[in-house]
């Protein structure tokens, strides 16, 4: 008999901060480029180097400690030593008992509230690409080790465990990374590795003390992290369900087999020796910058959120991707467009259809080029269609809505010289004509096509449409 | 030992300027003295002589330029465990025994920029860990004073070549003593500065809240423009403190009548017989110069070694950790990564350094840290306290060097404690932050004077010049 | 002696700090690092539940640096000092574990 599990998650996620250089030394922050070209005697931990802090990586991480309600702290470094080829001084600057900020939290969108135990800063280390036949860890004949993300600043955000389940996790992670993106501290690509994710998953009866937790590493993206939380779920309940006990253990996420699995080899505890790292002082939070920063937080997606439902009303967002809204930071450009007077459910809609698809290329649209197309495919001045072209040409090219408009000929055709334009065209074609009165549907479409041909697409299709119908009927 | 005809900085300086010989000349005299002497010593493991010549050269020939530089054309020597671009630093080490930097210490910098020329690094106990220069693992340093003898350490070398006239001017670095207790073996000047005056951008780390580079120097003037000219902030250390650069070459002067000074009981009570008759005698001779001389007890320093000995071991046990064969240095092949660091540290590093990380390792690991490290650390506290409050009644402090003559090569090998013992009297100046220098002083019992120690509160290092200038002078 | 050290002990540090010893090595440091802190131990006795620890001398408050790039360029420098490259980056035997 399976008995009914609780699934308890807390989620470590690391983002790499968007800052010009790395966090102890003037080496540029930059991914992508040619290996160990990104280095000097600081990042590369070379025998007397030493650590002098970024001064905008600490903004940022204050502005992420505010922005997760922390309570932001004067704070030390801990060297966390351990030894790794990917380490140059073979300890890690982190920090450990005195962290930057701590005790805060976020809300999902759907009201749940899941506490942040700390925010703090750290730095990243190298990369090892394993090289051989399969580019498996264990079948490798050597190892490379490449150093330009040595020394990269990251946060360290650590969730309480209070996510319930891996839908919740996916929806943690989104609402996280809007966040990041929206107070501009990082890019946030989990794909470019500059967003990971790392989960902690339990089980226990509901009521019971917490179950064993195991770590769960390699999660490439937001779908793997909920595959690899389900796999895991079940892998424990099981466990649990014939009696046995989980072992706390480190597991890698397998894309390819959808499985977690336990490293081969033995599992080290590893004795990190924290200590505060003595080559460095202690760093103090100016409250008055910290206020200037949390004013410069602007609003977040949690209000962003509100203020659409606000004014689009809930179910207009429903089955709309607003994360994506939020994230492209359209929702700006939304309410600044109907804050100057255009019609919102329009509005909303090209933005969801065309904006959403011209993303990037939209620095031209401004909310009053935006409206004005608004206001002429309200009032019938141009058709639906060609409110499409406009945005599409405005976005890209920059230009004003009626100097497109004047140029293409996109004025609509009053309604008598598009009745005469249908009558040529089913005067010219009328073998597919008596096909289509004799009750062929076919036809339609065609014929359509050939009177938006014949008015250079300046016809609204639904009007043409309505006017073919009606024809056939006095036919 | 070399007798030459410029004993110091300064009077070389004189030579240059009254162009009795150029700046060619002078090098090539020191490149000389180490070509047929340095064999009897081992003061160097690295000569600079090409890049030497060239600038030197580069120097005399540049006739019009008569921008007065302090150490313009002035020979100096480094420890080996500062690091200098394009030449080798080794750090007494097998680890890095053909290391070549890309880049040059802060204080190399600022010596270039004075216009010095650095002729070479000198042999140190590996990593800096040791009192005598035996653990270096290129042979050991002697005494130029007694060869039968150790330099002391770790900057033996450093300290040597200054007293066998090998170079005007060296550094070295001092983490309990290893600047001190060299000069005071070798019976020439030495200072460690107060904690974060001198850059340690570039100083190999061995325990970073202890190290500081510091002058050595025939006489107290030269020691002082030495130190004028390497220290001053450096915005890439963080530990760096924000004040200039100092002046106390100008303001040195020995006028030390209604001084303060207090002798610390428990650093002196431990030394030898000769020794405490030798401070004696300079407490007697200040006296009469009317230094308000009195003996000070700091119960606290009994503390000191114990809290050197978990603190410096523990930070070099990190520090040390990125010597592991990946990226530079000495590499022993391994069947895993793992293998490889395991076999390259076991086989490059010595035993002193080996027993100093495991200790290092054991105080900081899981169960032990509050026990050994948290107390080493509230140790350092009360010593630093004891400190403050000696300075509230006292100006300067005195006390020995070291609380013996120099021992004999291969006496204290066998046990390591023996060794630490040596740095009883300095190291609480390192664990305070305190500056602190040492000069010779009194009679010589066999080839050697016994080193004095000025202690001065943290940035007062113009009254210990002065003293350590005093003393010199009534040593004459 | 008080701080006598096991076996054990001397060959879980070693293993820590990635050294290997022989029977005798671990014989003579498991001594001699005995040895030292029975002298060194003497400072567990203090009462010192009020003091509060020195981390540094100085302990400075915000030092800081500038967000702004400066290119190093000793890339070439730095790999021909490396045991083991391969194009530009640095190559050691096969990594059996994760960390």
């Amino acid at each position: 008999m399976n008995k009914e599990f609780q699934t308890v998650i807390g989620l470590e996620v690391h983002c790499e901060l968007k800052t010009e250089t790395k966090l102890w030394c003037n080496c540029p922050n930059r991914f992508g480029e040619s290996p160990n070209s990104l280095i000097c005697p600081i990042c590369l931990g070379l025998p007397g180097s030493l650590p002098v802090l970024n001064e905008e990586a600490f903004r940022l991480a204050i502005k992420i400690g505010l922005a997760l309600n922390c309570n932001i702290n004067s704070c030390i470094f801990h060297r966390k030593n351990y030894f790794y080829p990917d380490m140059p001084k073979n300890y890690q600057i982190s920090q450990y008992d005195m962290p930057l900020n701590t005790d805060g939290f976020i809300i999902l969108p759907g009201g749940k509230k899941v506490g942040i135990i700390r925010a703090h800063l750290e730095e990243d280390t190298g990369k090892t690409i394993h090289s051989g036949s399969t580019g498996r860890l264990d079948v490798s004949k050597e190892a490379l080790v490449d150093y330009n993300r040595a020394g990269v600043p990251l946060v360290e955000i650590v969730s309480a465990p209070d996510i319930e389940s891996p839908q919740q996790a996916r929806e943690y992670v989104e609402e996280l990374r809007l966040i990041l993106l929206s107070i501009g501290a990082s890019d946030v690509k989990m794909e470019e590795g500059s967003l990971r994710v790392d989960a902690n998953v339990s089980v226990r009866q509901p009521g019971e003390p917490f179950g064993t937790r195991c770590e769960i590493k390699n999660l490439n993206s937001l779908r793997s992290l909920v595959k690899a939380i389900d796999y895991e779920i079940a892998r424990q309940s099981e466990i649990l369900s014939s009696g046995e006990a989980v072992i706390q253990e480190t597991r890698h996420f397998n894309e390819s087999d959808g499985k977690t699995h336990a490293l081969r080899s033995k599992e080290e505890a590893h004795d990190y020796r924290y200590f505060p790292d003595p080559d460095l002082g202690f760093f103090e939070p100016d409250v008055e910058l910290v206020k200037t920063l949390k004013e410069s937080l602007g609003e977040l997606p949690r209000q962003k959120r509100t203020k659409l439902t606000k004014i689009l009303g809930a179910d207009v967002l429903t089955n709309v991707n607003v994360n994506l809204i939020l994230e492209y930071q359209l929702d700006e450009l939304i309410l600044k467009t109907i804050g100057l007077g255009a019609d919102p459910k329009i509005t909303f809609n090209r933005v969801v259809n065309e904006v959403m698809n011209l993303y990037p290329n939209i620095n031209h649209l401004s909310p009053e080029r935006f409206k004005e197309i608004i206001d002429l495919e309200v009032s019938k001045k141009i058709t639906p269609n060609q409110a499409k072209t406009l945005i599409s040409q405005v976005s890209q090219l920059g230009r004003e809505p009626k100097e497109i408009i004047q140029e293409l000929n996109l004025a609509s055709l009053d309604e008598q010289a598009l009745k005469d334009i249908i009558k040529k065209v089913i005067k010219d074609n009328q073998e597919v004509w008596q096909r289509f009165v004799k009750g062929d549907e076919k036809p339609l479409k065609f014929l359509v096509g050939q009177v938006m041909k014949a008015t250079q697409g300046r016809a609204d299709g639904q009007a043409v449409t309505k006017i073919l119908i009606e024809q056939k009927s006095i036919a | 030992m070399n007798s030459i005809e410029f004993n110091s900085i300064t009077e070389a300086k004189e030579a240059l300027d009254q162009k009795r010989l150029s700046v060619t000349e002078l090098i090539n005299l020191f490149f000389d003295l180490i070509k047929e002497t340095d064999q009897n010593y081992h003061c160097f493991l690295e000569l600079n002589y090409d890049s030497a010549i060239r600038q030197a050269q580069a120097i005399d020939q540049d006739f019009e330029n008569k921008i007065s530089k302090p150490l313009k054309g002035i020979p100096i020597a480094l420890k080996d465990n500062i690091v200098t671009k394009g030449l080798r630093t080794t750090c007494g080490s097998k680890i890095l025994q053909s290391w070549i930097p890309p880049y040059d210490a802060t204080v190399v910098k600022k010596l270039k920029e004075a216009g010095a020329i650095v002729v070479g690094k000198t042999n140190m106990d590996e990593f800096a860990m040791g009192s005598s220069t035996e653990y270096s693992a290129f042979g050991p340093t002697k005494n130029p004073l007694d060869t039968s003898c150790v330099p002391g350490g770790s900057s033996g070398g450093s300290a040597a070549a200054i007293a066998a006239s090998l170079s005007l001017g060296a550094l070295g670095s001092d983490t309990g003593g290893s600047i001190r207790q060299p000069a005071a073996f070798c019976g020439v000047v030495g200072v460690k500065p107060t904690y974060g005056r001198v850059s340690r951008f570039g100083l190999v780390a061995f325990a970073s809240s202890l190290d500081q580079i510091g002058p050595f120097a025939r006489n107290v003037n030269d020691a002082a423009l030495l130190l004028d000219v390497v220290s001053g902030n450096d915005p890439m250390d963080s530990t760096s403190l924000n004040v200039a650069a100092t002046n106390f070459f100008k303001s040195l002067n020995s006028e030390v009548a209604g001084l303060k000074v207090g002798l610390i009981k428990e650093l002196t009570d431990q030394c030898d017989q000769v020794v405490k008759e030798t401070i004696q005698k300079l407490c007697d001779l200040l006296a009469d110069y009317n230094v308000v001389i009195s003996e000070i007890s700091m119960p606290s320093l009994e503390y000191s070694l114990p809290a050197y000995y978990l603190i410096a071991p523990a930070e070099a046990s990190s520090n040390l950790a990125r010597f592991d064969g990946v990226r530079y240095g000495l590499r022993i092949d391994g069947s895993s990564a793992k293998d490889m660091m395991i076999k390259t540290r076991t086989e490059g590093f010595g035993n002193e350094v080996k027993r100093r990380i495991m200790l290092g390792t054991y105080v900081l690991s899981h169960g032990y840290y509050d026990a050994y490290y948290l107390k080493a650390l509230k140790v350092r506290t009360l010593i630093k306290k004891e400190f403050e409050k000696a300075y509230q009644n006292y100006d300067l402090l005195i006390c020995p060097t070291t609380p013996t003559l120099p021992f004999k090569l291969g006496e204290r090998m066998a046990d390591p404690v023996s060794m630490y013992l040596s740095d009883l009297c300095t190291i609480p100046s390192n664990l305070a932050g305190h500056p602190s220098i040492s000069v010779p002083f009194g009679p010589k019992v066999k080839n050697f004077q016994v080193g004095i120690q000025v202690l001065a509160n943290e940035l007062d290092e113009q009254k210990m010049f002065n003293l350590a200038k005093f003393i010199e002078e009534a040593d004459e | 002696m008080q701080h006598l050290l096991s076996n054990e002990d001397v060959a879980h540090i070693a293993y820590l700090a990635r050294l290997s010893l022989t029977e005798d090595d671990l014989e003579k440091y498991k001594k001699e690092l005995s040895s030292i802190l029975d002298h060194v131990g003497v400072i567990e006795g203090l009462n010192l539940t009020n003091v509060e620890p020195s981390y540094q001398p100085l302990f400075l408050k915000n030092v800081f640096r500038k967000d702004i790039v400066k290119d190093s360029q000793i890339t070439e420098e730095v790999l021909k000092e490396a045991p083991a490259v391969k194009e530009t980056m640095f190559v050691v035997p096969p990594i059996l574990d994760e960390a």
